[in-house]
């Protein structure tokens, strides 16, 4: 089946990555093969096109027509900006880049890093690179959340999000760096609600960041320890209490703190990070384990069960 | 990354440049090479051939040929030069960058370094995003140096699906991080077959020498091995796709989520292992595993009860 609007997206880029000069609304609307209908309607596919290309990473030049004629912009896109530009690299340099790129082979990362390799691959230059690496790397995709975060922390802009904490949920943060730390990518930033400087996991931003329209509205420190930050982080957001049945679960044994025995019942605490890890680490003992407090995780738990059950 | 309307776009630029430095290419070739079907490439040439400049004549048109199954461009119009790299492709070359430059490998690491600049030159923003390496256990060390060694070790493993301490002689095959884990994939001698162990499970290291190396049979850890599973994973379940591609043989997209072909495990592994996904992940096949999987649900339920 043909995808209209793919065809439409790249008829608009050929057509402003070949022009010369700006090109109209207009212009584009009569010549650009895919824009039809009402004036109105057409108006909102182009403000869609251009933030879909945005997207994709290709910027559109907003330009000035001749001031005496006409005060309509004008759209082009330079092919100075739309281009693979290669820094010079050495070949071991390039060696080492493919094999970077294969680092992600097993994981969902390997998408960019994969289409990176083939932009090399257009000019000319070969992936070819069979480094057997000893350990392979699966870690979490990072999402959207990343590049809007790296974007906000580019131009300085704050950002806001709902966070999936115990504490208060909307955060708004000036962003300072973003990182992969055992196998999970976070977000250092200072939080404007009480100007400390904390990190976020970016895996529990609940849905997108929303980035403030305005640029340039703080500094990042010089010399910005992140060493300092990630020694003081404590995920763990709060204790459980389970209890294990006598003789089993040894693996669950070892992560907790041992409280008293009642009947053929262990009890137990255990620190942790958030529900669907608690929950994971419980449920693989199955019924060799019983989730004790907190009440509402109880809950929680039983109703997924449930719907397990019913499924 | 789903195939949208987006998706498909970014995809039909990189082609045309791509075709160009390799005219003559196969579509499966391209198929392969871009991570999508042969027909999902057929569709995306034929997208291309439709498009081209305002006027739309032939001559304003991309000209390609690939009828005979053999791609070549004759025509690109605008479009003969790679796009620019997205800030997702530069963030995902300079973090793996990080983790080699502290990973074991041969590789010669000298021009990491300078690597590393260059291409964050290409990436806007006061800060980048980085890896953050740590120290190793001791443990992990050992490991490491068995597998470049390509030595056989005996662990101590606590297993934690028997429940016990278990000494193991395992000839280290391949070392996954995954998450927060590292797993380590060996031939273990006491199951006669690939393992995959928890690293951070594993009590104790020795380094074997390699006449030491048991190859005494199992008796009881090959049954179920040859049952094929099929799987339908939710979005929320993709981390079980991530930690164990190497048991699955097949993925499709459905919906919101895979549908997965897996096998070479046991049966009991796996039940576990699905339980902890409580609903994310569901038993399309064998009826039997599925009716299990349920039965272990209501189990654990009846807990609370």
């Amino acid at each position: 089946m043909a995808d209209k609007k793919a065809e439409r997206l790249i008829n608009l880029t050929l057509a402003l990555l070949a022009t010369k000069r700006y090109l109209k609304k207009q212009e584009i609307f009569r010549t650009v093969n895919g824009y039809e209908g009402e004036i109105a309607s057409m108006e909102r596919m182009f403000e869609r096109d251009k933030s879909d290309l945005r997207e994709l990473g290709i910027e559109i030049e907003v330009g000035d027509l001749d001031p005496l004629f006409d005060d309509e912009p004008g759209y082009r896109i330079l092919q100075s900006n739309y281009s693979l530009k290669l820094p010079e690299l050495t070949p071991r340099e390039v060696a080492i880049f493919s094999v970077a790129g294969n680092l992600w082979n097993d994981s969902i990362l390997r998408e960019e890093a994969q289409s990176g390799l083939r932009k090399l691959e257009s000019l000319g230059i070969p992936n070819s690179m069979d480094l057997s690496l000893q350990v392979q790397y699966r870690y979490e995709h990072p999402g959207t959340n990343l590049n809007l975060g790296q974007k906000a922390i580019s131009e300085l802009r704050a950002i806001s999000f709902n966070y999936d904490s115990s504490g208060r949920k909307e955060r708004t943060l000036n962003a300072y760096q973003i990182f992969l730390w055992r196998g999970f990518w976070y977000l250092l930033g200072e939080d404007l609600h009480d100007g400390n400087v904390k990190i976020f996991k970016l895996a529990r931003i609940v849905g997108e960041i929303s980035v403030s329209s305005k640029s340039k509205t703080y500094e990042i420190p010089e010399n910005l320890d992140l060493s300092k930050y990630i020694s003081s982080y404590a995920p763990d957001r709060g204790v459980a209490q389970i209890a294990i049945m006598i003789g089993e679960a040894q693996v669950l044994r070892n992560l907790s703190v041992f409280i008293s025995t009642v009947g053929d019942e262990d009890f137990y605490e255990i620190p942790f990070e958030n529900e669907s890890e608690l929950f994971s680490k419980i449920l693989w003992h199955g019924s060799s384990v019983r989730l004790i407090s907190p009440p509402e995780l109880v809950k929680s738990l039983i109703t997924k069960l449930e719907a397990a059950c019913d499924v | 990354m789903s195939d949208n309307s987006i998706s498909k776009t970014a995809r039909a630029l990189d082609l045309i440049p791509f075709i160009l430095e390799h005219q003559g290419i196969t579509i499966l070739e391209l198929a392969e090479k871009f991570g999508v079907s042969e027909k999902q490439t057929y569709e995306d040439l034929n997208l291309l051939f439709c498009c081209g400049l305002p006027g739309y004549t032939p001559l304003e048109l991309i000209d390609m040929h690939f009828e005979d199954g053999f791609v070549t461009v004759s025509e690109p119009q605008a479009l003969d030069q790679p796009r620019k790299f997205s800030q997702t492709e530069l963030v995902s070359i300079l973090v793996a960058l990080d983790i080699l430059e502290s990973a074991p490998s041969q590789l010669d690491r000298d021009e990491i370094p300078s690597l590393k600049l260059k291409i964050s030159s290409l990436l806007k923003g006061p800060t980048r995003p980085i890896a953050i390496s740590e120290n190793k256990t001791p443990i992990l060390q050992e490991i490491e140096s068995a597998l470049r060694q390509g030595s056989a070790i005996e662990i101590e493993y606590i297993s934690a699906k028997s429940d016990e301490i278990t000494s193991r002689q395992i000839a280290p095959l391949s070392l996954v991080a995954g998450g927060s884990q590292y797993f380590l994939t060996a031939w273990c001698s006491l199951a006669q077959a690939e393992r995959t162990f928890r690293v951070d499970r594993i009590r104790k290291v020795s380094i074997l020498h390699s006449t030491k190396f048991q190859t005494q049979k199992a008796k009881d850890h090959i049954q179920d091995e040859v049952t094929q599973y099929n799987l339908h994973v939710r979005s929320k379940g993709l981390r079980f796709i991530e930690e164990n591609s190497h048991l699955i043989k097949e993925t499709r997209r459905v919906g919101d989520g895979f549908e997965i072909v897996l096998s070479g495990v046991q049966e009991d592994w796996l039940l576990r292992t699905l339980r902890t996904y409580l609903g994310e992940i569901e038993v399309i096949a064998p009826d039997a595993t599925a009716a299990a999987l349920k039965d272990r649900f209501r189990r654990t339920l009846n807990r609370y009860k």
